[in-house]
């Protein structure tokens, strides 16, 4: 066995003897630690202390001081909706990525890179310049067309990329690339004919975390709610869809119909998200590998793990995107892209690799 | 558990290829079923659609004396395993979790696994004598170990008929060995049927209780191996010169390579 191989090896062994309980346990302890410095800093730091204190506060937490008032409009008017969008997003995102991953048996599948965040950005673009009327907060009918856009896009990359009754993993990825680009070009073009609209369109587009609400997250904390917990119930036949059809098959698993199910949800996931923050890539890549060397690759541990992870990462990024540049938000996808597009190079070498290409 | 797969003058066709042609064959609890013939006789198909996989395109499939299609997904599935010939292992997985896998069939859409569960996935560890290798990720193993894990799957299945598709094809004499034998013992104790898809026709005669060669998606020869090998028709089947001997102290048939005609070289 070669060095790198024993290496690998030895990280492998490592991954499972861990107690799952101490990384749950970690996971939520980072989760409060990454939110609460994220509601402290920005353009006016308050003290830690008093953040949780806003947080105890409108928890009505026994023993909660009333806190300053200047400190509780920021925290819990302005940050903490920020947070708490940015955290859901992440979490989605990554549920969704944990999704396609194992739906597709593609490493490599992340609902930004298999092209179904750009067919949910058509279709809500679609919505929008239709007479339809637009719905408040932007969810509605342009996330009913965004999800429609997402699904039919998640169907025909994989069409695309299926040679009799394989997928090769590379493949899909590039034909994930170029549905992006046909959706693009089209998301562009419908801009060009509707400039009346350009405006609305490129805030639904390029949407970020700097419009969250409370009232906002009414309607986001539901839908994604809805997704993670059917994924959840889901994880133990995603387990069985990792073995090939047949196999899947001859376990009693209605193989079609779960596939399906798990698609349309993943694409749902996907669609609310890019309604309320527009296209965030890699971390429905990012996230899964990480968690898969500590939770296994066993579902009903790595996708809860995984939603977890994928909050505290998103809330680090938002943080990130509002204080690396003074007086400047870098957009949390330039960010994930700045993180994720070397990661997902190092995935494609291993890949190839082990496919023998 | 006794249970009766019979395939009736079944026809299948991939694409637009008629690849079995009118079929017949049973297999039941007790016995090991050895599936055997040359390259493209149909194999493989033919265990696919014993396994409910493929739709024949005429005949019927059996199971117990009902349609294999009228039969529930999760009821079928408890009567029947199958293994393709290179069966998945998902990575990352410990060896105790992809066996657990063959317990799906019991599992409820929304249930978590039973004590039950639990200790039919620990004796299938057991008797394909991997209980030693339980915590190891599935990715460690070697070519036989991996064999093994799949092969434990499918007990912990605990069906009264395994389908199997060439188990000993990368597995070293040692391991051909011992898979076969415990199929073939625990056929006779009243455990699963077996059968098996095989190339080695030593092998098949050793330790499988019946031979079933099929030629061009036709049953050739089905009965005891020593009775379906003495036959002259194995040469023409195969397209090459064989000849078969008795083993000197067993009796049981021996394949082999017959001496070139033309040059007097065994190949």
């Amino acid at each position: 066995m070669t060095v790198r191989g024993e290496a690998r090896a030895m990280a492998v062994r490592r991954a499972f003897p861990r107690p799952r309980v101490t990384a749950f346990a970690a996971g939520f302890a980072v989760l409060a630690v990454v939110a609460v410095v994220s509601a402290s800093m920005g353009a006016v730091g308050i003290p830690l202390r008093e953040t949780v204190a806003v947080i105890a506060h409108h928890l009505h937490l026994p023993g909660a001081a009333t806190p300053d008032s200047v400190a509780d409009r920021i925290v819990w008017d302005v940050r903490l909706p920020r947070v708490v969008t940015a955290g859901i997003v992440g979490a989605t995102l990554a549920a969704s990525g944990v999704a396609y991953q194992g739906v597709f048996r593609n490493p490599l599948a992340d609902p930004f890179l298999i092209g179904v965040a750009a067919g949910a950005g058509l279709g809500g673009t679609i919505a929008i310049v239709s007479p339809l009327p637009l719905d408040f907060y932007g969810l509605g009918f342009v996330t009913l067309f965004a999800f429609i856009g997402a699904v039919v896009t998640a169907g025909l990359t994989y069409e695309l990329a299926r040679t009799g009754r394989t997928v090769n993993p590379s493949t899909h990825i590039l034909a994930g690339v170029a549905m992006s680009s046909i959706a693009g070009a089209a998301t562009s073009l419908l801009m060009m004919l509707n400039e009346d609209k350009i405006s609305v369109i490129f805030g639904w587009l390029y949407g970020d975390f700097t419009t969250a609400s409370w009232a906002k997250l009414q309607l986001l904390a539901p839908c994604a709610a809805i997704a993670g917990v059917v994924l959840v119930v889901l994880a133990r036949q995603l387990d069985h869809l990792l073995l090939s059809e047949d196999e899947a098959r001859a376990l009693g698993l209605p193989v079609e119909r779960l596939k399906l199910a798990i698609i349309l949800t993943a694409s749902f996931a996907t669609a609310v998200c890019v309604s309320v923050s527009g296209t965030i890539g890699f971390v429905g890549l990012i996230v899964p590998h990480a968690c898969r060397l500590v939770a296994g690759a066993g579902h009903r541990a790595l996708l809860p793990f995984s939603m977890l992870t994928g909050a505290s990462f998103l809330i680090a990024v938002d943080l990130a995107s509002r204080t690396v540049l003074p007086g400047q938000e870098v957009p949390a996808g330039i960010l994930t892209a700045a993180l994720g597009g070397p990661f997902f190079l190092v995935l494609l070498r291993r890949q190839r690799r082990v496919a023998g290409g | 558990m006794n249970a009766t797969l019979e395939l009736r003058d079944v026809s299948v066709r991939l694409g637009r290829t008629p690849v079995l042609r009118g079929c017949s064959f049973a297999v039941r609890s007790g016995e090991v079923v050895a599936l055997a013939g040359p390259n493209g006789a149909g194999k493989s198909t033919a265990l696919r659609t014993a396994a409910g996989l493929l739709k024949p395109s005429g005949g019927t499939v059996l199971l117990d004396g009902r349609p294999l299609g009228e039969w529930q997904r999760r009821e079928r599935a408890g009567r029947i395993a199958y293994l393709p010939q290179f069966p998945t292992l998902p990575a990352l997985f410990r060896v105790r979790d992809a066996v657990a896998m063959g317990r799906a069939p019991y599992i409820p859409m929304l249930g978590h696994e039973s004590e039950a569960d639990r200790a039919a996935a620990a004796r299938a560890l057991g008797r394909a004598g991997l209980a030693a290798l339980a915590e190891r990720p599935v990715d460690e193993l070697s070519g036989g170990e991996r064999q093994r894990v799949a092969l434990a799957r499918a007990f912990a299945q605990e069906p009264a008929l395994l389908l199997l598709d060439e188990p000993t094809a990368n597995l070293d004499l040692r391991y051909q060995r011992a898979i076969l034998g415990t199929l073939r013992a625990d056929a006779e104790a009243s455990g699963p049927g077996c059968l098996v898809v095989i190339h080695d026709l030593a092998l098949a005669a050793q330790f499988c209780h019946r031979l079933i060669l099929l030629d061009e998606g036709r049953v050739a020869a089905d009965g005891p191996p020593q009775e379906v090998l003495a036959a002259p028709l194995l040469s023409r089947l195969y397209g090459t010169a064989l000849e078969t001997l008795a083993h000197p102290v067993t009796g049981v048939p021996l394949v082999v390579h017959a001496l070139d005609p033309n040059d007097g070289t065994a190949p």
